[in-house]
């Protein structure tokens, strides 16, 4: 198992908003969490990767636990997207190189550029290299950004809506791009979406949410009209077309 | 098949050979401002009301004559002015750079954020109410710190005020970069305040050192003052060039610097206390001169960019010419009087600080 969360738990004062967490991915495994806005999706991902720390439980990394590790050593096996980052003045090659943060102890290698420019080479980035961040488009960084988090070469890499800022064409291009990049490099995924049919399209397990539980885990077969209507609250049909499941709200 | 590999291979240099083609241009910038400095040493310690050449600066620092009046000039009075200006500048520009990128607010500097105005008054309290300074009879100096410990000790606690400030700001409400330098227009306002309510307590000699401290004062350099201003500074500087790549990390936000591993908390409290530190030192023994921690940084980002591998570096030289080439110029421009050298960097820091602000709010 690359990632396996127990029992984790997390809260602002009393409140409680996330309970008894628990699932695990494996080795190359593309995990979507679903769930209605405020269920604690995004929660859950910063709880992973200690970004908030848990009341209670444990997440292991690679059999490692999480609280055992530095920050530094939880980057060298953590990638995260944040949903919304921050644009500055800052080089696309100079933000890609901040993804050898977690390996640098004085300043840059030369292992650390060649890695810059394979994956900068792979996702096609090249004629954008030396753009200003605030210059690109946001399908251009989209790109940056998880080409930085395949910089840091980290096992299992989180993304917060990985799509909600791109058009059609781009949400596709990006997601291929992603488990293309994911299944060469061996990392394994955890992302959450709100749009169910993307999630089923790109997705091999499912963790549905409701007020901060798990309330179903398994593979597409889960998701189905009395599921859906559980968590979100809104009665579906559910078709198939052209071999992919669809999800149509009655 | 050579053909066919030449290139993929090429392809797959090319990203860093034009990076680094563009790292050698900021590599280019760095080397003339530093050459811009030491040019600009021997013209100032030419410059003045005794004519010197740079051949007697020469003998003086190799073959000096205590005899001699113009090497007594150059080492007792030049030398330590001239280097006065380029550690001060360098300190109040670097500690600006790393509270703008900290802070990420570009309005940030030492004297924007009132730690200047704290640590002035922390100083003046400690020569007057501490008794930390002594008088000596110079017509043109009229006060001589002779126990810079106390001095230096009670600016920086007092300049930890406003640290404090700063910090519960930024960490209890959702304030934005505009409102925190109306939080600095505040605290200075303050300790602007509460210094003239020591100039009423403060003898005559006193009162006109602290009136003429208030715009920032070069005159009083010694060998003493710059050794324990080297002491304090370079470590902290060194600490500021060992962070840059956590300041790079803050520049991509809290939540993704944080995914790369950089303890944002510890890195924003110690770089707001070394840097509050840092400034305290320098006001200690040259006043507030304003401005200095906007200007530095902002040329070198038009310049060379954010990245703070460059940026801290070229921060410091441009700072210390900025602040060089106005004291130079204040000390000559109506001679034998000599202005504040703070007068000249708020005139060109002021223009500065009110176009940042037309950029941000710039109608698209």
């Amino acid at each position: 198992m690359i990632l396996d969360v127990q029992g984790v738990k997390f809260g602002y004062r009393s409140a409680n908003i996330l309970d008894n967490i628990c699932f695990q991915v494996a080795r190359k495994e593309i995990v979507t969490i679903l769930g209605p806005n405020g269920v604690g999706k995004t929660t859950l991902l910063k709880c992973i990767n200690r970004i908030l720390s848990p009341r209670g439980g444990t997440v292991m990394i690679d059999k490692e636990d999480t609280r055992n590790l530095s920050r530094n050593e939880l980057a060298k096996r953590l990638g995260y997207i944040p949903q919304r980052v921050e644009v500055s003045k800052m080089k696309v090659y100079d933000a890609l190189l901040l993804g050898r943060k977690p390996y640098i102890s004085w300043d840059i290698s030369k292992k650390d550029t060649l890695i810059v420019d394979e994956v900068i080479s792979s996702l096609d980035l090249t004629n954008i290299a030396l753009r200003d961040l605030d210059e690109i488009s946001g399908g251009e960084m989209q790109k940056v950004q998880i080409a930085r988090a395949l910089v840091q070469e980290p096992k299992l890499l989180l993304m917060d809506e990985p799509t909600s800022m791109l058009d059609l064409k781009n949400q596709h291009a990006i997601m291929n791009l992603v488990l293309k990049e994911a299944m060469k490099r061996g990392i394994s995924l955890v992302m959450t979406l709100h749009d169910i049919n993307f999630a089923l399209r790109y997705s091999q397990k499912f963790v549905m949410m409701r007020e901060g539980r798990i309330m179903y885990a398994g593979n597409s077969n889960i998701v189905n009209i009395d599921t859906i209507e559980d968590i979100y609250g809104i009665k579906v049909d559910i078709i198939q077309h052209n071999g992919f499941k669809i999800v149509v709200p009655l | 098949m050579l053909n066919e590999c030449m290139p993929q291979k090429k392809a797959l240099a090319e990203a860093s050979a034009l990076y680094f083609a563009y790292v050698r241009k900021k590599n280019i910038f760095l080397l003339a401002s530093a050459c811009l400095i030491i040019a600009l040493t021997f013209i100032s310690i030419t410059l003045g009301y005794a004519q010197i050449t740079v051949q007697e600066i020469y003998n003086a620092i190799f073959y000096p004559n205590p005899a001699n009046i113009l090497h007594t000039i150059i080492l007792n009075v030049r030398l330590p002015r001239v280097l006065l200006a380029i550690i001060s500048g360098a300190v109040l520009a670097a500690a600006g750079a790393v509270m703008q990128c900290i802070l990420r607010n570009p309005l940030a500097s030492p004297y924007t954020m009132g730690i200047s105005q704290s640590a002035a008054f922390g100083a003046a309290f400690g020569i007057i109410v501490l008794n930390g300074g002594h008088l000596q009879g110079f017509s043109n100096s009229p006060i001589i710190v002779n126990n810079p410990y106390i001095v230096t000790t009670s600016a920086f606690l007092w300049s930890l005020i406003s640290v404090i400030a700063i910090l519960a700001l930024a960490k209890l409400t959702r304030i934005t970069p505009e409102a925190m330098i109306l939080a600095g227009v505040a605290i200075s306002a303050i300790f602007t305040a509460a210094i003239t309510v020591l100039q009423y307590i403060a003898d005559t000699i006193q009162l006109s050192s602290i009136v003429y401290w208030t715009f920032g004062d070069l005159g009083r350099a010694n060998w003493a003052h710059l050794f324990l201003l080297l002491a304090v500074s370079v470590p902290v500087l060194l600490y500021f060039i060992w962070n840059r790549w956590h300041y790079n990390a803050l520049d991509a936000g809290d939540e993704t610097a944080k995914a790369l591993g950089v303890n944002i908390e510890s890195i924003r409290i110690f770089g707001l206390l070394t840097s509050s530190l840092v400034t305290s030192v320098v006001v200690s023994f040259v006043g507030v001169i304003g401005f200095i921690g906007l200007l530095g940084p902002h040329i070198v980002k038009k310049f060379i960019g954010i990245d703070n591998r460059h940026m801290l570096p070229g921060s410091l030289l441009l700072g210390a010419l900025i602040l060089l080439s106005s004291d130079t110029l204040a000390r000559t421009m109506f001679s034998p009087m000599v202005l504040p050298v703070g007068v000249l960097t708020s005139f060109m820091g002021g223009p500065l600080f009110l176009y940042i602000l037309a950029m941000r709010y710039k109608k698209r």
